[in-house]
């Protein structure tokens, strides 16, 4: 393996049961991530670009085919260790935010951090930093509620890289957003990127595409494309 | 932040959702706490006021017979009276089951020259008389010692007498001290008087015509202490009664019977509550242990998560449930048991009650949150 390859698909098959039709949601997928890459997965709904992330994330056991992360095949771990992994590696931005209600920022931020070790000060300095690095150190203690969509997706984002991950995973991440909030999110994405972050970001939004260094085009569950834009 | 402090910020700031578990809780252990409580007291109510209720052994002499009849035993009509003596009392409250018996009442029945008619006068001991018979409502004072007299009502209405008034026995002169108010028996046509004075206007010293006995025996059955009776005495028929006690305990036992049945069905229904209510507050909560999943929360986390909450809210439901559960005794037990019951906190029943609170609350969340905690995180997020 090229020793930047972060991420390697090998054949992914996904089958899921819908009904008693049996989809094909993705058919063999081949697909390498370098280190500090930021990759757009772009294609219509139903292409199959969710599903990828989410078995690419580790989140998704593929009906065939493996995921080597940093050379180890995650489909290959017990779903604990699974989850271990997902701690350790990654980190997710999803387009509902997905923030826990009944938690201020800041205890959103730290929740990846409460299954660790770290002692409380520490967990709330780190997420107190991350907030102030995505614009919100002002608004720690706020609930979801009181947050704008634009400050609740900084949230997330902070809870994704609050843990410092290699990866992180964002799905959609402008999708609930307007358009001038979307860019200052991608410019923080892409920020972040520049710190050498390695983003897969699925998207529909060919705006987007300018922030990114890669395009994967997908179509039916097969990857139809893909284009190096710097 | 620990994963534990998630749960309770959760219960903390989600009050509503918290409090109809609490209130299953609640309403599965009060219930059995009340019924419990009610019953117990009740029991225990009974065994205390046992001489508040009346005698259920009656002892009398072997060879006696009876013409003169007081509560369906008489005297005179033999040439050979035969008496029972004062320290057959002494032997009556030593026998080996004397811890049972609350009253021992002694009588002798003597028909004496009242005002110039042939009255039956009965000796009795006016303190335990007293306790054998709370019934006993009377106009005037209550009679204490050798110079009072208790008349029957109709004795009263018959001599004219009334509370105060002097009275000629036996060519002695004593007092009414009061006035039964009619109890239709043969009590209303009675004199009672201090056992000690008809003993000596009678002649009979030392003699005894029968003797009442009030005991209760909550784990033994009253025939033992019959037994132990006619064993002490032998020229004693000792005999049970108690006809009075015997239904009021058939009341509280069919009572206990209903109770139980009662609690069984309340205990069902709030453990349903808490059930539905857990596994709606889990459903609910699907796409949040979906988050927790992809966050990196292993399966024993989110369990952690879970069986957090249930065990504080178990905690609370229980001492609430407790605590109502006593009150709802309160309440309940004298209304049903139809005597004042004294219901007392129980602290290895409130112990019991707050362990079974968080079993039940346990139990009921345990298998919602294994099932969301399996779940795959993708599955659990699409949950709505």
């Amino acid at each position: 393996m090229d020793k930047t390859t972060l991420i390697n698909a090998i054949k992914i098959l996904k089958k899921y049961q819908s009904g008693s039709e049996q989809v094909t949601a993705l058919g063999g997928i081949e697909l390498k991530v370098g280190k500090g890459e930021f990759l757009a997965l772009m294609g219509p709904s139903g292409s199959g670009k969710s599903t990828l992330l989410t078995i690419l994330g580790a989140l998704n056991p593929p009906t065939s085919g493996s995921v080597i992360i940093d050379d180890i095949d995650v489909y290959k771990l017990s779903s604990e260790r699974r989850a271990d992994f997902r701690s350790a590696y990654m980190g997710f931005v999803f387009q509902q935010f997905h923030l826990i209600s009944y938690l201020t920022a800041v205890e959103n931020v730290m929740l990846p951090l409460a299954i660790s070790n770290k002692p409380h000060h520490e967990q709330l300095n780190m997420a107190k930093q991350v907030l102030d690095k995505v614009g919100l150190g002002n608004k720690l203690n706020r609930l979801p509620n009181q947050l704008s969509g634009g400050e609740q997706e900084r949230v997330a984002i902070a809870r994704a890289i609050v843990n410092e991950p290699p990866i992180v995973f964002a799905d959609e991440p402008t999708g609930a957003l307007d358009v001038k909030t979307g860019i200052e999110i991608m410019k923080l994405f892409q920020q972040l990127n520049g710190e050498g972050l390695t983003i897969i970001m699925v998207t529909h939004n060919p705006e987007n595409l300018d922030y990114v260094k890669r395009t994967v085009y997908m179509r039916d569950g097969i990857i139809e494309g893909e284009q190096q834009l710097s | 932040m620990r994963v534990d402090s998630i749960a309770l910020k959760n219960m903390a700031r989600r009050p509503s959702k918290s409090f109809f578990i609490v209130l299953g809780i609640m309403l599965a252990v009060g219930a059995i706490v009340t019924m419990y409580t009610a019953v117990n007291s009740m029991h225990m109510e009974f065994a205390d006021r046992f001489d508040e209720i009346g005698a259920n052994i009656m002892v009398v002499p072997k060879t006696q017979e009876f013409t003169l009849s007081y509560g369906g035993v008489s005297i005179r009509g033999s040439s050979d009276l035969t008496y029972l003596v004062n320290d057959d009392v002494v032997r009556i409250n030593t026998i080996p089951n004397s811890d049972n018996i609350a009253t021992v009442a002694p009588k002798l029945l003597a028909p004496l020259d009242v005002m110039g008619r042939k009255l039956v006068v009965v000796g009795v001991d006016f303190p335990q008389e007293l306790a054998l018979k709370p019934w006993w409502d009377y106009q005037g004072n209550t009679p204490r010692g050798v110079m009072d007299v208790l008349l029957g009502a109709d004795t009263a209405r018959i001599l004219g007498l009334a509370p105060g008034d002097p009275l000629v026995i036996a060519g002695e002169e004593f007092r009414v001290t009061g006035v039964l108010h009619p109890q239709g028996s043969e009590e209303d046509g009675l004199i009672f008087m201090q056992l000690l004075a008809v003993q000596r206007l009678a002649g009979l010293e030392d003699k005894l015509s029968l003797i009442e006995v009030a005991a209760y025996c909550t784990t033994c059955p009253i025939e033992e202490i019959v037994a132990d009776i006619n064993d002490a005495i032998h020229y004693a028929q000792a005999t049970a009664l108690g006809e009075a006690v015997q239904a009021r305990a058939q009341v509280v036992d069919s009572f206990t019977n209903f109770t139980y049945a009662v609690a069984a069905v309340v205990f069902f229904i709030g453990s349903m509550l808490v059930l539905v209510t857990m596994i709606g507050s889990v459903k609910e909560r699907t796409r949040e242990i979906g988050i927790f999943r992809a966050l990196g929360f292993r399966q024993s986390s989110i369990m952690e998560i879970f069986l957090t909450e249930a065990l504080v809210l178990g905690v609370i439901g229980g001492i609430l449930g407790y605590g109502a559960g006593v009150l709802a005794a309160r309440i309940l037990a004298p209304v049903i048991a139809g005597i004042e019951v004294a219901v007392e906190p129980n602290p290895i029943l409130g112990g019991s009650t707050i362990i079974l609170a968080i079993a039940l609350s346990l139990l009921a969340s345990a298998y919602p949150a294994v099932k969301a905690a399996k779940l795959d995180p993708v599955e659990a997020m699409r949950h709505i």
